[in-house]
């Protein structure tokens, strides 16, 4: 087309389209692009384009040609004719059959969009042969953009480079900074004063000042050294860890609530950002921190030192900072939203690049491809939250397991005991059962049915004459009736349901399901049919016998108690923290799920990872039951969650027996398995016939044999007769007869053994927000990143770019713990350069990529290369990933030392962003550091450390939904990292200040300049009483000079010249006299105190 | 008639400031310092944008906009889109397929209870739930065929400030400071006038989000003090100033000790609009001198102190916008019954938010006439969604986002029209549906902005206020 045609073509479609002349800016091309090739990829490419998994009608609309040379039919265009082409009817639904775009690709188009393909086929329906046009349509290629951006390339070590100034640099870095000044023919800043340096290095490694002993005393160090025994001190102080962790509570958009309606908090939260404090101030290695991060709950845990609690769990606390919405209506496009903004933060926190940006498709600059993005979602989609019992669960996982052992050790030797002692009952049990008989002869059925017949024995008959689950029950119902019939072995069969059911979980075969469960309250395994359960008193060696395999809550566990918050809304009654079992993931088929369980029980099913449960819409997911003392098949109704994916979490609920056998997907009720109905106990005393007391002689007398050669679990039925005569101890062998001593006195060791291991570990336990494994499951990729349009599932990797293609080598779990080997693996060319440049970002003010949360192609370059990629080598090897090591280096470094005022004028000039650092950059405090300051130097400072946050103070402009009490005006005096952060109640204070929103990874604040700030200072009462109290220390002896003169040095670390000193007496004497007051009254060096915090020396490092 | 004075700004440059700045910083009393170089300086904002006036893509038909927005949902079957068909099927079960809805606890068709008529030259109806908005019909365009993503009130309010659903977008108020600039040095350009509800989602539906704090919405409260902190502590003005005069020679001495950074000195300057703000504001919230007539059109004296309060909201936005403060938002007063959000008692909810508005935003409308800023500024009412044509329970209506109606007035505006429209039940829009990224679209698109080239470059994007969505709604443009 010429260029008159084009523009022609412009006007006409800008006329068309009704838009004003002056948006004529776009081109055709633009107009192309804008308006004709967007509609086309979104309503028409899915059937229409080379790309097509099926081509409709066989006409391709991905091209000029296709177009022209249209489908099965003919042309779908006429050039320069809309009302001749055929393509155009079909956008004017003129005839039914060839109605375009089909309704469920929307329906049809808007009228205005309609016009703009008019006018693109008048102007004779260009398509741009440009370059555009050629990239738009090339295809996606990963291997080539890896190649040809820097940042996925293995970072090597640099030979230093050689300068012409041989005394100025200190550490490697420095010759990096100072070949490129010299080639750019720049000169670095001299070095700053040590007054500027011990200030500048005080704030950045601990986030205050440094106090007046501080100073004087590195200012009369005449040592070489001074200066790094400064840093030593400074790097080992407590305060150094709380600086940090704030550095990185920012990329994990840590807040202390979940924000949305009722900003319900996030429980114990402040656990995680304790844990960070911890782990700064202890410099764990980074890549540990890393691999806790992402799979501290899978790693052999790193133990508290002191009170054994497990450390890295608490790492994983960060991928649940972030928002939660209570009720969505679509469940799963809500956990797809909460799963994206996990792997966004997670993607820019550790590797530096945005995964985010390939959701909907391959991204769009970077080597990163949807796959990628759906092939990490999939690591993450069978992990959920829970309330870890982090204090104790080492403890426990070790109780557990030596009482695992120590069943299996004594189990059959107490089965003996047992056999022994209980022997000589069998011969007094006929005589026993005539005496029962006896009593209810000539009675009427009525009579023995309501009246109980009092001894022992008969009570024991009444209760297993009422309870089906009885093992003696067949035979009380035979024996107690008005004349004894043989006995019936019960339980018809049950009609088979129409469909069978599908089973999710099965616990009565060790192996058949994965064991998953919060805490150890389930034990190491399923418990095993007629394995004895250890009991804690010497009177009862034996709790019990088990019945049925199943998963079984332990009784060492039952009395355990949680301390800290728990879930918010209806959760909060749900017992799950520590004893949780929990079934793999499946998607629900539209059936209800049945719980094959004995005792009393809660159940959640966590659908989409849905967590925020309140209101009607998804109270379903919750269900509970009571205990009936049998087993029984408990429905939990959840058709509406058909096609959806969940798992479910089954804990006891109080302190009774609490057994899952089974958990299946069924429209009807399931029948009840005969060994779980009493059918097995009834058919072994049936078996034999004849008179019921001796057939229940012959019964016990046969699991008295199973138990002597511990065999119980070949024989059906036996485990529920030995279990009974265990349980029925008193009754069967009296206490104080010479066979029960003998137990007691054989079982004495074991019984002391087992009461240690459950006193060995501590029943109440802190919690935390963690994560809970699960048993993994791949997403699929969902085309144009809906839910609604999913493909096929991608296997579970990490990106492809960095370890190829290949799935990750996953057995079994969510690949985690592999995800986490390879994000922290020092051949991963991102990791230790991101966290090398998110240093020097907060110490020099700028990256060496100022874009310190995006390495990709949109990111900015690295001034330093060559220096970046060489201390990225040197972390992850010769410093052994230590941050303080880094740290300390680069602090005393000559870069770092610079004055940020230039060298001369020229350079400012020359390098006016100061991209090749030829001085130190100027830097505005935090928020944080601004208050921190503010009480140091007040006096009011707590250093405390770590605990549960002190409330945000709620100003008269914090409102909303879920509001709860305001704290203290000065926050108790605790530094700003432990004062709380609420989603919706951000302080305004640290807002204006630019503390950032929590929703997603900001490594870099702004730093804007709003007159609010100027508020604050001017006119907040924090601000107004800090400065009271300030001035009310002051000793009122002192001469205004000297008082001054120790304020400036507080609050400046430097002494002031002579002119400020004139000015301030100057304003001490007018103040004075305006407020008709002596100069030595507080109220008027109040006031100077907050002139002091107002100077703009005050919030700036320089 | 009130006096209806446009604040007058000349602009000079901000090294012209600087020059008389360092010249004689302390002869120059604050409130006389030059107004529009103080915000921020472009190299400081981590933009590289000023907060001064831009050129815009090409010239807008409007400099401000006031956005009504009506917080919890209203129904558009009750208020602007008649469905005769509810009546006629009133207490049956409903005639389409229903969608899941927030509380699921849904019933049969409910009839509105409120009678609909015609009104002006246009005949638009209108309900009887607005007797004073009726006789301005013919000034607005009723879109009737607004959709939103969301059915929660978090979401959708995000959704409907921020163009997205989740927490932490800048709101639409910051995007139009952002491209445009305010007008205005003493003021922020971004206000939102709160009448008492804070709606889901909290302050963060006001936010600057990743653009910078600069253009984060300003609260400003009815009554007592409007804005955080700019009641000066001090007993006397004169106090005060001498703090600010020590503070000043001492940011002087840093700048001779550091050199002219532009850091500092724009921290400097937003100190001296901190200042001004402490005697702008004030002045912005005094009413006093407008006339009682006035007062009483827009409800001063109304029966219902909610009516009172969103009176004033209303007048304080005309005279924001008076003083070239770019974007007002107004938030409902708390008229009981839980916002907008009739769940239940539809009757007495629906009567109560709208006698609280009704009055006002008639007389907002036509005093923005008299005063000549009809032409320059366009109102816009809307809530996060609508409700639904069917009962939540028995006498209440559940959220709807799939069809529902907003209106737009002002400049630019096709006044009488109907826009779209949804099905015979008024459930889903049906006819030219709408998302709100259109109407971010339509607004910008006023202000002279072309909305896919607004763009800020955040986390490895070009971000925009309508996402990759969005095109304006031109039928609705006079």
């Amino acid at each position: 087309m010429t260029t008159t045609a084009l523009r022609q073509f412009a006007l006409s479609t800008l006329l068309t389209a009704g838009l004003p002349m002056s948006a004529r800016a776009v081109s055709d091309l633009e107009f192309f692009e804008q308006k004709i090739r967007p509609v086309l990829a979104e309503k028409c490419f899915e059937c229409h384009s080379a790309d097509s998994k099926s081509l409709k009608g066989n006409l391709l609309l991905d091209s000029r040609e296709g177009f022209l040379k249209g489908g099965d039919t003919a042309p779908a265009l006429v050039p320069g004719d809309p009302e001749k082409s055929p393509f155009i009817a079909a956008l004017h639904y003129a005839d039914p059959e060839t109605a375009m775009p089909p309704k469920k690709a929307g329906g049809k188009l808007p009228e205005n969009v309609i016009a703009d393909f008019s006018a693109w086929v008048k102007a004779g329906a260009p398509w741009p042969e440009s370059k555009t046009a050629k990239k738009n349509s090339k295809k996606f290629d990963l291997a080539q953009r890896r190649d040809e951006h820097w940042c996925w390339k293995a970072p090597a070590i640099h030979a230093l480079p050689s300068v012409q100034r041989k005394d100025w640099s200190r550490t490697s870095s420095d010759a990096f900074v100072l070949a490129k000044l010299e080639a750019a023919n720049l000169s670095p800043a001299p070095e700053a004063d040590r007054a500027t340096l011990l200030r500048r290095v005080t704030f950045d490694l601990s986030g205050l000042p440094p106090s007046v002993a501080d100073l004087n005393a590195f200012l009369n160090d005449k040592q070489p050294n001074a200066l790094e025994r400064v840093v030593d001190r400074l790097l080992a102080s407590p305060q150094f860890g709380e600086r940090w962790a704030r550095h990185w509570m920012d990329l994990v958009r840590y807040a202390e609530s979940r924000g949305h309606e009722f900003d319900p908090p996030i429980p114990n939260a402040w656990q995680y950002r304790d844990y960070l404090v911890r782990a700064f101030n202890a410099d764990l290695p980074y890549n540990a921190f890393v691999k806790e991060a992402i799979a501290g709950d899978l790693l052999p845990a790193r133990l508290q030192a002191g009170t054994g609690a497990n450390e890295s769990v608490l790492g994983t606390g960060f991928w649940f900072l972030g928002e939660e919405v209570h009720s969505p209506v679509d469940i799963r496009q809500d956990e797809v939203d909460r799963l994206d903004n996990r792997l966004d933060v997670m993607g820019k926190t550790f590797l530096g690049v945005t995964i985010g940006c390939a959701r909907c498709h391959d991204h769009k600059f970077d080597a990163i491809s949807q796959k990628d993005y759906y092939g990490m979602m999939g690591v993450l989609v069978s992990s959920s939250q829970r309330l870890v019992r982090f204090e104790t669960i080492e403890q426990e996982r070790v109780a557990a397991s030596e009482i695992a052992k120590l069943s299996i050790e004594t189990g059959p030797a107490l089965l003996k005991l047992y056999a022994q002692a209980l022997r000589p009952t069998l011969e007094r049990l006929p005589e026993a059962l005539a005496k029962v008989r006896l009593q209810s002869e000539g009675k009427t059925a009525s009579e023995t049915f309501t009246e109980e017949i009092k001894s022992p024995w008969g009570e024991e008959l009444t209760r297993a004459k009422a309870s089906p689950a009885h093992p003696l029950h067949a035979l009380a119902s035979a024996w107690l009736a008005p004349k004894p019939t043989p006995i019936n072995a019960q339980n018809p069969p049950t009609t088979a349901p129409s469909s069978p059911p599908v089973i999710i979980a099965d616990y009565t075969h060790s192996n058949a399901t994965p064991f998953l469960q919060d805490g150890l309250a389930f034990g190491l395994t399923p418990t095993q049919t007629g394995a004895p359960l250890l009991g804690a008193s010497f009177d009862k060696p034996l709790a019990g016998i088990v019945q049925q395999s199943s998963a079984r809550r332990q009784d060492a566990w039952k009395d355990i108690t949680t301390k800290g918050d728990l879930d918010p809304g209806t959760l909060k009654d749900y017992p799950r923290s520590g004893q949780s079992l929990r079934t793999p993931e499946f998607t629900a088929g539209g059936g209800s799920l049945w719980y094959l369980v004995r005792g009393a029980g809660r159940a959640y099913a966590v659908v989409n990872s849905h967590l925020m449960i309140q209101g009607p819409l998804h109270g379903k997911t919750l269900t509970k039951w009571t205990d009936s003392g049998r087993w029984e098949w408990v429905q939990h109704r959840l058709e509406t969650y058909q096609g959806h994916r969940l798992h479910v979490e089954l804990m006891p609920d109080g302190a009774g027996d609490f057994e899952v056998a089974m958990v299946v997907e069924s429209e009807t009720k399931p029948p009840l398995p005969e060994c779980f109905s009493g059918a097995q106990e009834a058919a072994a005393l049936a078996a034999g016939g004849g008179d019921p007391a001796h057939a229940l002689q012959r019964v016990l007398g046969d699991t008295l044999s199973a138990m002597e050669s511990n065999r119980l679990a070949d024989a059906p039925g036996l485990s529920g007769f030995a279990d009974w005569m265990v349980r029925s101890l008193d009754l069967l062998c009296p206490p104080a007869s010479p066979e029960r001593n003998a137990l007691s006195a054989n079982a004495r060791h074991t019984v002391e053994r087992y009461q240690t291991l459950c006193a060995s570990f501590k029943r109440q336990s802190q919690v935390a927000t963690a994560m809970f494994e699960g048993s993994g499951a791949d997403e699929f990729l969902l085309k144009r990143g809906s839910p609604k349009t999913p493909m096929a599932p991608v296997p579970r990797r990490f990106l492809e770019a960095v370890s190829g293609p290949q799935a990750l080598p996953l057995t079994e779990g969510s690949g985690r713990r592999e995800l986490a080997e390879l994000v922290a693996s020092a051949s991963n060319p991102l990791t230790s350069r991101v966290l090398v440049n998110r240093v020097w970002h907060h110490l020099f003010g700028k990256g060496i990529v100022p874009t310190v949360d995006n390495f990709g192609v949109l990111g900015q370059a690295p001034t330093h290369q060559e220096l970046l990629d060489t201390l990225a080598v040197r972390f992850s090897s010769e410093m052994g990933w230590s941050l303080k090591t880094l740290l300390r280096e680069l602090v005393l470094s000559s870069t770092y030392a610079m004055a940020s005022v230039p060298a001369d004028a020229l350079a400012e000039e020359k390098d006016p962003e100061n991209a090749l650092l030829h001085r130190m950059n100027l830097k505005r405090l935090e928020g944080e550091a601004i208050r921190d300051s503010i009480l140091a130097v007040s006096g009011r400072l707590d250093l405390t450390a770590g605990g549960p946050s002190v409330p945000v103070f709620m100003t008269a402009f914090m409102e909303g939904r879920g509001k709860s009490a305001s704290g203290p005006l000065d926050g108790n005096g605790r530094r700003s990292v432990y004062i709380s952060i609420k989603r919706n109640f951000l302080s305004p204070m640290m807002l204006a200040f630019d503390t950032p929103i929590p929703f997603n990874t900001m490594g870099r604040r702004n730093v804007s300049n709003v007159p609010a700030q100027s508020l604050v200072l001017m006119n907040d009462p924090f601000v107004v009483q800090q400065a009271g109290l300030w001035a009310a220390k002051l000793p009122s002896n002192q001469p205004p000079e000297a008082k001054l003169r120790s304020m400036y040095e507080t609050a400046f670390a430097r002494t002031p010249l002579d002119e400020e000193i004139r000015d301030a007496l100057a304003f001490i004497h007018d103040q004075a006299t305006a407020l008709g007051v002596s100069t030595s009254e507080p109220k008027v060096w109040t006031d100077f105190a907050h002139v002091l915090f107002n100077a703009k020396e005050f919030i700036h490092i320089n | 008639m009130p006096l209806c004075n446009h604040s007058n700004s000349g602009f000079g440059n901000r090294r012209d400031f600087l020059a008389r700045a360092a010249g004689g910083f302390g002869a120059l009393a604050f409130s006389a310092l030059h107004p529009q170089s103080v915000f921020g300086a472009a190299k400081a904002a981590a933009s590289g944008k000023a907060t001064s006036p831009h050129a815009t893509h090409y010239p807008g038909k409007i400099r401000n906009i006031i956005f009504l927005y009506m917080d919890g949902g209203p129904s558009q079957v009750d208020t602007f889109d008649p469905k005769p068909r509810l009546a006629a099927e009133n207490g049956k079960p409903f005639g389409m397929k229903m969608e899941p809805t927030q509380f699921n606890s849904n019933g049969a068709t409910l009839a509105s209870p409120w009678e609909f008529k015609q009104h002006g030259q246009s005949g638009i109806p209108v309900s009887s739930l607005f007797p004073c908005v009726a006789q301005c019909v013919d000034d607005l365009a009723i879109v009737r065929s607004m959709t939103s993503e969301f059915s929660e009130h978090t979401n959708a309010n995000y959704f409907l400030h921020t163009g997205s659903g989740l927490q932490g977008r800048p709101s639409m108020g910051a995007w139009m400071g952002y491209g445009l600039g305010t007008e205005n040095a003493d003021l922020p350009g971004f206000v939102v006038l709160n009448g008492g509800l804070i709606p889901p989602g909290g302050l963060d539906n006001f936010n600057s989000g990743f653009l910078p704090a600069t253009f984060q919405g300003s609260i400003f409260k009815p009554g007592g003090e409007p804005v955080s902190n700019i009641k000066p502590t001090e007993a006397q003005a004169a106090l005060q100033l001498r703090k600010l005069e020590l503070t000043r020679k001492m940011d002087r001495g840093l700048l001779a000790r550091f050199g002219a950074m532009d850091q500092l000195e724009s921290s400097i300057m937003n100190a001296e609009l901190a200042f001004r703000m402490q005697a702008a504001v004030p002045e912005l919230m005094e009413t006093s001198g407008e006339s009682a007539v006035l007062k009483a059109m827009y409800g001063f004296d109304a029966p219902m102190p909610q009516t009172r309060i969103f009176a004033q909201q209303c007048l304080q936005a005309r005279r924001l916008i008076e003083r070239g403060v770019r974007f007002v938002e107004l938030t409902c007063p708390n008229a009981g019954g839980d916002r907008w959000d009739q769940h239940g008692k539809l009757r007495e909810g629906h009567e109560n938010n709208a006698r609280a508005v009704d009055q006002p935003i008639a007389a907002l409308l036509k005093d923005l006439k008299a005063c000549g800023l009809w032409e320059s500024t366009l109102v816009v009412w809307a809530g996060e969604f609508g409700r639904t044509p069917f009962a939540q329970g028995k006498d209440g209506r559940d959220h709807n986002p799939f069809g529902f109606t907003i209106w737009l007035a002002g400049g630019g505006i096709k006044g009488g029209t109907i826009f779209g429209s949804t099905d015979e039940y008024g459930y889903k829009a049906v006819d030219k549906p709408l998302m709100i990224h259109d109407l971010h679209a339509t607004m910008l698109h006023l202000l002279g902005m072309d909305h896919t080239k607004l763009t800020f470059r955040y986390s490895g994007r070009d971000m925009r206020l309508t996402d990759v969505h969005g095109e304006v709604i031109h039928d609705i443009l006079s």
